[in-house]
């Protein structure tokens, strides 16, 4: 099965080059409606008002953390607990992924990374474009 | 209270004194010291006591300051990172600029695959300006590591101006344990290999 590339995408980051260079990314690959929130809070508000079937999320952020959004993600309603969630972050430690992963990430990506990785780590979480 | 002498040592910026006016200004201490009413044993003793236990909680704030923090841990941390920002920069704008360069290099004599070459050297770009926010969150760090010398040199220079009681936390709340660390430096991050390992090795257990 392909990937529909009309789902909707989130992406989290507080740095706005980065938010950038990820929906620039995706559209190259194909997807049409990535939309941008700059902390975990402001995803989850989105989240409240529109489904999400993926969210892309950086890891250090203010207030509300990208552990912190995963977490209220996984033990929210049933429209998202279980939506692939992908960690893009330099939290590259290895405690940090095993956290990340006990909270139900679905993949892991350390910045700085390429745009094969990204469409590989898409790949492994949604299945072949 | 005798006058020092001009001496051999004229124009040395200390004042000279004879052994007898050092013995006239000693006498004339002993002297205004003795004239003093006698002070109780009991009230001496526990002067001292009080003034032993001054220089104890001085003793123990300093240590607490940890000050040999700043030059043998947060200027070379400071350092490490500000190098990582230069090699980062460098890196990145080099990436632009040759993408920039291999761009003008295809339109200038365009082949029937430019679309695809140029979005490939695009791509490039896009991948290049990561740097941002990798020197951003270690930048970030240095503000902190800046912050957390300043705390240090205020509480010295308070204890010093006797207006500190307090010593600042020796850590902030992100400690060693935190999660939240930022960009490791170059050689001792990790790579996307090894997280990939991690995760597999997660799911097989």
């Amino acid at each position: 099965m392909t990937v529909n590339l009309n789902m909707n995408v989130l992406i989290v980051d507080d740095y706005k080059t980065m938010l950038r260079v990820i929906r620039n990314l995706l559209a190259q690959i194909g997807f049409k409606n990535v939309e941008e929130a700059t902390d975990g809070g402001m995803a989850l508000e989105m989240m409240k008002s529109k489904k999400f079937d993926l969210v892309i999320s950086d890891w250090n952020m203010e207030p509300m953390t990208g552990l912190d959004l995963l977490k209220s993600v996984r033990a929210g309603d049933d429209r998202h607990n279980k939506v692939p969630f992908i960690m893009v972050t330099a939290e590259g430690k290895a405690e940090n992924v095993v956290a990340a992963r006990q909270a139900g990430v679905s993949n892991y990506i350390i910045k700085p990374f390429s745009a094969e990785t990204l469409k590989g780590k898409l790949v492994t979480v949604l299945g072949d474009f | 209270m005798p006058q020092p002498e001009k001496t051999a040592t004229e124009g040395h910026k200390d004042t000279v004194y004879r052994k007898d006016q050092v013995a006239s200004i000693i006498n004339s201490v002993i002297g205004k010291v003795q004239s003093v009413p006698r002070v109780p044993a009991a009230d001496l003793e526990s002067e001292l006591v009080a003034l032993k236990s001054m220089i104890d909680e001085l003793h123990a704030q300093l240590g607490q300051v940890n000050a040999g923090d700043i030059s043998g841990q947060f200027i070379p941390s400071a350092t490490d990172e500000l190098d990582a920002i230069v090699e980062a920069t460098e890196k990145a704008t080099d990436g632009i600029m040759e993408s920039c360069e291999a761009i003008q290099s295809l339109v200038s004599s365009p082949g029937p695959d430019l679309a695809s070459k140029v979005e490939e050297q695009i791509t490039r770009v896009y991948e290049a300006c990561t740097f941002q926010d990798i020197t951003g969150q270690r930048i970030t760090k240095i503000v902190k590591t800046l912050k957390k010398i300043d705390e240090r040199v205020s509480s010295l220079v308070g204890m010093i101006e006797g207006k500190v009681n307090a010593v600042a936390g020796v850590e902030g709340a992100a400690g060693p344990t935190s999660l939240l660390n930022g960009p490791a430096l170059p050689q001792n991050a990790i790579s996307q290999d090894d997280i990939d390992k991690l995760l597999a090795e997660f799911d097989q257990n």
